[in-house]
């Protein structure tokens, strides 16, 4: 049950990096064939590679916050899988 | 009693080499490809990316429930290693071709990653469910887990070197779609000859006939999440950190084409990445022993971010940016295992700091769900 699911997160974040990259691109007006690089267009790069993927790092502890399984709640939890299994 | 043989003791894991090179192609170049190379208009490169790897999701569900359901006469795994290859490398070069309009080109480059993700999969999930079927001995199946993740490293550190660098050397023969069309191919026989390594060095194992086996359905799996608020904590968590891991080793491209004008440092960059995570991986098991697996995936988070966010303030320097980008990454590599860890207790009710105690061949879940993180 946990890998599959462990492999559509992989996947969505595979997808989502995807359409961020390119909704970042045009934001920014990227051309890939401009014949001089502007220093606008390298900070505006520099932002999307350090920048906005610090952020996006980051914003992963959100969901972290909700995992509060202790030893003691884990323990809890196997008693009840043990009783469950008893009847 | 299973033992494994000579042979695999030598070359087990070289599978992994030749699937990582080709699925680091596709992670860390395709969105350059199609927006730099093929020159496709963004709002179609985001879309193939997009809606191609959600589809791809999909597709490993479907490539799990396949492994579960069919079976061959001549036994259940090792044949999806010699039919799954040659299919793979029909598809997957069509990532990595221009054919027709922006459109078109689009469509096409959609159908073979969707269909490439679909059969690798299987091929993946196969081949890692050999490792139980190998081998009785917990220790000879660490020994196989432990070749397989030391086949992948190897394999992205040489698909971080080998892409640009061929990628350069080839514009001086083809054009630059061509170049990744040849890289791609190259990329595909090296996988296609490692899946037959695995498959000729298998002879004589997995000749049990699988029948009747009570597999674990899609809707149980489904219903099994919604009830537990902490995996679901856990996915979401992991899903939002790899954007970034991906989206850092796919922006190198840019980074290195636009602030350091040099396409060609990539590699560089992309070894000390790679290379970092591989360093980083090591630790991870001691860190989630002492402090848990939760603060070492929070460690391994911040961690990267910062090293990340200095990459801004610095000057943009190559080897300064692969010193940062291989600091990062080896925090981070310390995080980059520990879902599992997280996982585990989640569903199997095993405490999260004792991730060495859990191994997925004794998981109470079908054995073809195999951890799946190098398979994206």
């Amino acid at each position: 049950m946990v890998m599959v699911f462990c492999s559509l997160a992989i996947k969505l974040g595979v997808a989502i990096r995807g359409v961020l990259i390119t909704a970042l691109l045009t934001w920014i007006a990227y051309d890939p064939n401009a014949a001089v690089i502007t220093p606008e267009a390298q900070g505006s790069i520099k932002f999307m590679f350090a920048i906005v993927f610090s952020i996006i790092m980051l914003v992963s502890l959100i969901p972290l916050l909700g995992f509060r399984l202790d030893e003691q709640r884990v323990a809890e939890m196997e008693q009840e899988i043990a009783k469950r299994a008893q009847n | 009693m299973r033992r494994i043989n000579k042979k695999i003791k030598s070359l087990w894991g070289i599978s992994e080499v030749g699937f990582s090179v080709m699925s680091t192609m596709e992670t860390t170049f395709l969105v350059f490809f199609l927006t730099d190379v093929a020159q496709l208009p963004l709002g179609i490169s985001g879309v193939i990316t997009g809606f191609s790897a959600l589809a791809d999701a999909i597709s490993a569900v479907v490539a799990g429930i396949v492994i579960d359901k069919v079976s061959f006469k001549v036994g259940k795994y090792r044949q999806w290693l010699l039919y799954c290859p040659p299919v793979v490398t029909v598809f997957f070069i069509f990532c990595f071709t221009k054919i027709g309009g922006d459109v078109m080109a689009g469509v096409i480059i959609g159908v073979g990653y969707v269909l490439s993700h679909f059969i690798w999969n299987i091929a993946w999930t196969a081949n890692r469910n050999l490792i139980p079927v190998l081998t009785d001995d917990p220790g000879e199946r660490a020994f196989l887990s432990g070749r397989i993740a030391v086949g992948s490293s190897l394999g992205k550190i040489i698909a971080s070197y080998l892409v640009p660098f061929l990628g350069t050397a080839f514009l001086a023969v083809f054009s630059g779609v061509t170049a990744y069309t040849v890289i791609a191919v190259i990329a595909c026989v090296l996988y296609m000859i490692c899946y037959f390594i695995h498959y000729g060095i298998t002879a004589g194992y997995d000749t049990e006939v699988y029948a009747g086996k009570k597999a674990v359905t899609f809707k149980d799996m489904a219903k099994g999440i919604a009830s537990n608020p902490h995996l679901i904590a856990i996915l979401l968590h992991d899903a939002i950190r790899l954007v970034a891991y991906y989206g850092i080793a796919a922006a190198t491209s840019y980074y290195a084409k636009v602030v350091l004008e040099d396409s060609a440092v990539a590699s560089w960059l992309l070894i000390m990445f790679y290379a970092g995570n591989v360093v980083g991986s090591n630790f991870s098991t001691t860190f989630s022993k002492r402090i848990g697996a939760r603060k070492t995936s929070a460690f391994g988070c911040i961690g990267c971010a910062v090293f990340m966010a200095l990459c801004y303030i610095l000057p943009a320097q190559t080897a300064v940016i692969a010193v940062c980008m291989f600091l990062a990454q080896l925090i981070f590599g310390v995080a980059y295992a520990t879902s599992t860890p997280c996982a585990a207790p989640t569903a199997s009710g095993r405490p999260a700091r004792t991730p060495g105690a859990w191994s997925w061949s004794s998981a109470p879940w079908p054995s073809s769900w195999a951890w799946p993180s190098a398979a994206c």
